[in-house]
């Protein structure tokens, strides 16, 4: 410290001012000379500042600001990995404010935008060396990001080139991120739900504008001080991917974070709104339980989860949730995409939902501490209402379906046998529900099969997955591969498949098809073409049944598949391979219905008209429609009076034919 | 949740954006009120950047300034002058509660009473490197008595960090000027400050 007789006064400091820095740059020995040739008159002062100038030089350490003095403008300054944003630094009119974290793939720093005076975030992303960004999509696909106007999306404001790659000037959210709400436990059910909703909306959003986030996790989910989750970083996995980024492990262009990803994903690479529906799935999951789903002990174990194994209900680990929510985290967590919510539209109504039946209860649970019993007792019964409403609508439209294939089965194959037979609309006493009775009578084998196919189907699959569970994987990775093709190409696929098959039936099944449609024709050769349809051909029969219902179900199947993708990507599969296979099921439901009246039929009683045998195939008042299969075409069928054919036996109509046709044919073949 | 991420609530912002504007355009009763209303912003601020830091670690008294500036000035309602004037009050704020902490600290190191806000040991402010800031704050007490504009030029670039351009804007001098007297202060401060 410098002592009292060498301090400066105001009035010497003010004439001292426009020297001292001139003298403190002259080196020390030129410095009496300049001294004295500044101030000739004053030697007090002279003295003064030689002693001030003499302190400065010997002081350890000039008092100056550290760092640049004016504010760097790094607009055209490279990106690169050792140069770091510092607070006052400029990117462009972006005033850097303060680093708030270092992402994966740079520094983010909060920032000022000095024309529009707004807090914004700036992203740094670096391209690997040689690399100009705007040649790959990533601008274009900065574009359809910077588009999103959503209020839980934060907006992407801006992309500033620089050498060696892009800063984003992002919607700045002040916030606390959701990773840090979720670090502190599970969150309460109605919170979690209400998030996962508003996220879900963001997220529908922008699918709708063809933008898919890639990287759902909580730490790109930050609370405002309202509440309203704002989903951050959208878009960027695939900017980053188009953009040729590496990540910083130096691994190919997958970004995202591997916890969350979809198993398509982590097989694949997609990057389909599927994969956000799943990554939406394991962040709820997160919200509820306070842990991920699948928590492998180490990478292959987590991989091998993720592909095979379901993950574990919610309320298996926090007892006192509603049920409702094991169902809605199954569905988005679901392994196949086909089978997860076709929308996060659907999945924010089914939270919504689930949240609105949880509101109507009249204890709020955060504020009431319930026991898991008392609460289960109490509050489930009113929470499900309206998933009680749901799923009647549901069960009521799955059974007017069912109704309404079993009549239509039932119409086709009482049409073929009025036809067979003969048989007009006089002396037709079926109506609706004989249709649906039949067709319920036909459906019923053919169920049975299906039903005892998938339970062996079911062991099998359990069976290997307990054996050898890298094929299963192996199986489902290939599966996911085939469905992810287009719509429109898998549709051709699937085309060209049930057409094929039906093809083959048609060829292999040939005379028999023939004999009940020729029968009905009543052309053809007497009584030669109705062999096949002998009751000792059933082998045939059963034969013919097994591969219809085989083809009709494998077809209808990979349609429904075809469909519902279609409708999850919003991709028409085109009028035409849609008709053509439309008319390819309906061809397989009539050829599969045609001939179970005819072949399995109900009793018909028996008569003797004519002194030849004929069976009753309907009544109408007074009047009798018989079928004599030995008279000549014209009399094969006719009318006769009620009274002449009482008390007659009852037989199956078309085992009685063939009765009389062996016993004609035996008489044929004894004759010379 | 910490201060730091509260968004200004909308009352405040208006009223210090208006009382800045006031004070702007001469009114000087405006800054009585204005004072405290800044003064309240950059503690909870500064109390939670301490927090957030390490102990050890630096403290950006300028992004300190500049946060506090955006939360509590409605930007679509003030010109780019208002900025500066902004800056102008933080910059004796800032001085304030930074002293009054370094303060805080040396009563604990004596072991004095348990102080108000539990801070981190050993903040340093990131603007100028190994000064006591008590002593800085002393030596710019002295260079007011001997020239008050060159210690306000100190005080708006050390404690706010603010350019030459920004604090020639503050003070209503032209650039040349900043840079003359910066230039002289920092000699008269590196011999008030010296170690020998």
């Amino acid at each position: 410290m410098p002592n009292d007789s060498t301090a400066l006064t105001a009035e010497e400091w003010q004439r001292a001012k426009p020297l001292v820095t001139m003298l403190a740059r002259l080196p020390r020995a030129t410095r009496a000379e300049a001294l004295a040739e500044a101030l000739p008159a004053d030697s007090t002062l002279q003295a003064k500042l030689a002693a001030f100038l003499d302190v400065v030089d010997r002081a350890s350490a000039p008092f100056d600001l550290v760092g640049p003095a004016e504010p760097r403008d790094l607009a055209r300054a490279p990106i690169e990995a050792g140069a770091s944003l510092e607070p006052g630094d400029m990117v462009g009119r972006y005033r850097v404010i303060r680093p708030i974290g270092a992402g994966g793939m740079g520094q983010v720093c909060l920032a000022e935008d000095t024309r529009l005076g707004r807090q914004v975030a700036l992203k740094e992303m670096r391209t690997p060396p040689s690399e100009d960004p705007s040649r790959f999509g990533a601008l274009r696909e900065a574009r359809a990001i910077a588009a999103l106007e959503h209020a839980g999306i934060a907006s992407l404001h801006d992309v500033l080139e620089r050498p060696g790659g892009l800063t984003l000037v992002m919607e700045y959210v002040a916030g606390r991120p959701l990773s840090d709400v979720v670090a502190d436990g599970p969150l309460p059910v109605e919170d979690a739900l209400q998030i996962t909703a508003q996220i879900a909306d963001a997220i529908a959003y922008a699918h709708e504008h063809g933008v898919v986030h890639c990287d759902i996790k909580p730490a790109n989910v930050h609370l405002d001080a309202g509440g309203r989750a704002k989903v951050l970083d959208f878009g960027l996995a695939r900017l980053l991917a188009e953009g040729g980024w590496r990540d910083d492990r130096g691994a190919g262009p997958l970004f995202g974070t591997i916890p969350y990803m979809a198993p398509e994903r982590l097989v694949k690479g997609s990057s389909l709104p599927s994969c956000d529906i799943y990554s939406l799935g394991v962040l709820l999951f997160e919200l509820l339980t306070g842990r991920l789903p699948f928590q492998g002990s180490d990478d292959a174990q987590f991989f091998f989860d993720a592909l095979t194994t379901p993950p574990p209900a919610p309320t298996s680990l926090v007892p006192h949730l509603p049920r409702e929510v094991d169902r809605i985290v199954e569905r988005a967590l679901a392994k196949r995409p086909q089978a997860r919510f076709q929308s996060a539209r659907e999945l924010a109504e089914a939270a919504r939902q689930l949240l609105a039946s949880l509101e109507r209860t009249p204890v709020a649970p955060q504020l009431v501490t319930v026991s898991p019993e008392r609460e289960t007792e109490e509050r489930r019964p009113r929470r499900s209402d309206s998933i009680v409403v749901r799923r009647l609508q549901i069960a009521l439209v799955g059974a007017a379906l069912t109704l309404a294939l079993t009549t239509l089965v039932g119409f086709i194959s009482t049409r073929v046998y009025d036809l067979a037979f003969g048989r007009t609309s006089r002396f037709n006493d079926d109506g609706l529900f004989r249709w649906t009775v039949q067709g319920a009578s036909a459906l019923a084998g053919p169920a049975t099969y299906i039903f005892i196919a998938m339970l062996a189907l079911g062991i099998v699959a359990s069976l290997l997955r307990l054996v050898a569970p890298r094929v299963v994987a192996a199986l489902a990775s290939w599966a996911a591969r085939v469905t992810d093709a287009t719509p429109a190409l898998l549709a051709e696929g699937v085309l060209l498949a049930s057409a094929l098959s039906l093809s083959w039936f048609f060829w292999r099944f040939r005379t028999l098809i023939f004999a009940v449609v020729g029968w009905g024709w009543g052309s053809g050769p007497w009584p030669d073409d109705l062999l096949p349809l002998r009751p000792s051909n059933n082998a045939e029969h059963v034969q013919y049944r097994m591969w219809s219902t085989l083809i009709l179900v494998a077809s209808g199947a990979a349609w429904l598949v075809v469909l519902r993708r279609a409708a999850a990507r919003a991709k028409a599969v085109g009028l035409f391979t849609t008709g053509t296979g439309a008319a390819i099921l309906l061809a397989a439901v009539f050829l599969w219905s045609m001939p179970h009246r005819l072949v399995f039929q109900s009793k018909r009683p028996r008569v003797v008209s004519d002194g030849q045998p004929c069976y009753v195939i309907g009544t109408d008042r007074d009047e009798s429609l018989v079928f004599c299969p030995l008279a000549e075409p014209p009399e094969r069928r006719r009318v006769v009076r009620t009274s002449a054919v009482a008390g007659a036996a009852r037989n199956a109509p078309l085992e009685a034919v063939f009765g009389e046709l062996d016993r004609f044919l035996r008489r044929r073949e004894t004759r010379p | 949740m910490a201060g730091s991420v509260d968004p200004p609530d909308s009352h405040p912002q208006s009223e210090v954006t208006r009382l800045l504007q006031d004070w702007c355009s001469g009114r000087r009763a405006a800054l009585d009120a204005l004072m405290p209303l800044v003064h309240r912003e950059l503690r909870q601020l500064a109390a939670s950047y301490m927090r957030r830091e390490r102990p050890g670690h630096t403290l950006q008294v300028t992004a300190l300034v500049n946060e506090a500036y955006l939360k509590l000035v409605d930007q679509t309602q003030v010109d780019w002058r208002n900025r500066s004037h902004f800056f102008g009050i933080a910059a004796q704020c800032m001085r304030r509660i930074l002293v009054d902490h370094a303060r805080q600290r040396l009563a604990q190191k004596r072991g004095g009473a348990e102080a108000p806000i539990a801070l981190d040991d050993t903040v340093d402010i990131a603007n100028v490197d190994g000064f006591d800031i008590l002593a800085i704050d002393e030596a710019l007490e002295r260079l007011a008595r001997l020239d008050a504009r060159q210690a306000r030029v100190v005080e708006l670039r050390y404690f706010t960090g603010l350019s030459i351009a920004e604090t020639a804007e503050a003070l209503g001098v032209s650039t040349a000027t900043v840079k003359r007297e910066w230039g002289t202060a920092r000699l008269w401060l590196t011999h008030a400050l010296a170690r020998l």
